[in-house]
């Protein structure tokens, strides 16, 4: 019994010096990172909508123990727990032992984070989705075409392309376009300005095609 | 600094004292209860409200005493007022019992010195402190709730400041 006592006595003051030391540090730099129930660094911290941060194991046993009804210590704001945030630090994640404050009491696991969908990629943001179905339906279009008639096709598609793409300080733009465009449109988004060549581009092949198509049937 | 020294020197010894009488509660909690208790009294000392002061009694930090000073123009002006703070083993999710040693009158103060105050019963939060329940006792003072008094007497005079002036500086034993 003597001795139970002095483990307890020992442990509990260098408990009380380190934690003299911490927060006293704390009241300069991490002040406004400590749990509003327990008044520790925050361990598993969680924050409400209404902005204030908890332990987890703290804020459960305050809703799920104490409080009459679901609201926040500090402002009693209604507390939803779909609507808790948790905080995720880069440090590593060390077991608190005040996670299970009271034994035969089990907390659960804390709120998982709400996460939104991945932020779509830069280069589809700036590629309009009907500039690229045009742009693939003038492909498969011209694709099939150049079955039909490859020969003629590809001359023209060529000589097209740079006389077009010469004016428009662009030279192989156009033949991209047409015949890697698939590619070479992905990695290389166009602007706005490239865009709207394309499209112009893109009318002048069709206007081309038809002529030589009339002067082949004509 | 040197306040912090007596007070890193004093508290280990209230700590030793604290662990013997508690009725053997479970050592987890009472952990996280002591440290809670001692972080408090870190910064009611750091931050130094006029008016208000408390500090853990000799045997056990679970027990505190207070003080309150009267706040300027109101009845209680100059008179200063004990109190003991008793917190429970699961605070801060319980409120601790807080009661005037001094006699106070005061139309929600019984003649046993408990008090009539919200965030002390059903709408405490385990945010509250010892600072903010002294702030909040020391408003109380000047701005009672007559419509649901413990001291009948007292709600009755209120209405009459100087007569209730009178009776408070009557009343007034400094406690011994």
């Amino acid at each position: 019994m003597a001795s139970g006592v002095g483990e307890s006595i020992t442990s509990s003051s260098t408990q009380f010096q380190s934690s003299s030391a911490s927060s006293s540090n704390a009241n300069n730099d991490a002040g406004s990172f400590e749990c509003n129930i327990c008044f520790e660094l925050a361990q598993d911290p969680i924050v409400t909508l209404c902005g204030h941060l908890y332990c987890w194991p703290c804020l459960y046993e305050w809703l799920h123990r104490h409080s009459r009804s679901q609201e926040c210590p500090v402002c009693k704001a209604l507390i939803q727990k779909d609507k808790l945030v948790p905080l995720y630090g880069r440090g590593k994640t060390t077991k608190d032992p005040r996670s299970n404050p009271m034994p035969g009491f089990n907390i659960p696991n804390r709120p998982a984070g709400q996460r939104p969908e991945t932020a779509p990629s830069r280069g589809s943001n700036h590629f309009p989705h009907h500039g690229f179905g045009s742009m693939a339906g003038s492909f498969t279009f011209s694709a099939a075409m150049s079955s039909f008639i490859p020969e003629f096709f590809s001359v023209n598609g060529f000589t097209n392309g740079a006389r077009f793409g010469a004016a428009t300080n662009f030279p192989f733009g156009f033949s991209n376009s047409i015949h890697g465009g698939h590619a070479h449109g992905f990695v290389h988004p166009p602007t706005h300005g490239q865009q709207a060549d394309s499209y112009l581009k893109m009318l002048f092949l069709m206007i081309g095609v038809f002529v030589i198509l009339t002067l082949i049937w004509a | 600094m040197p306040t912090n020294q007596g007070f890193q020197d004093n508290t280990p010894a209230v700590i030793m004292s604290s662990k013997q009488s508690l009725p053997a509660p479970k050592s987890v909690d009472t952990q996280s209860v002591l440290k809670r208790l001692q972080s408090e009294l870190m910064c009611l000392m750091m931050s130094g409200d006029p008016g208000i002061s408390a500090f853990p009694e000799e045997e056990n930090i679970m027990s505190w005493k207070g003080t309150i000073l009267g706040s300027t123009e109101t009845v209680f002006e100059g008179m200063e007022y004990k109190l003991s703070l008793s917190f429970p083993t699961d605070y801060p999710f319980k409120p601790p019992k807080v009661k005037f040693e001094t006699a106070c009158f005061h139309p929600n103060v019984d003649a046993f010195g408990n008090i009539c105050l919200d965030i002390l019963q059903d709408q405490w939060s385990s945010a509250y402190d010892v600072r903010t329940i002294l702030l909040s006792i020391q408003s109380l003072l000047g701005e009672p709730n007559i419509s649901s008094p413990l001291n009948t007497q007292a709600a009755a005079l209120w209405s009459n400041q100087e007569e209730y002036r009178k009776m408070v500086l009557k009343l007034f034993k400094p406690a011994s």
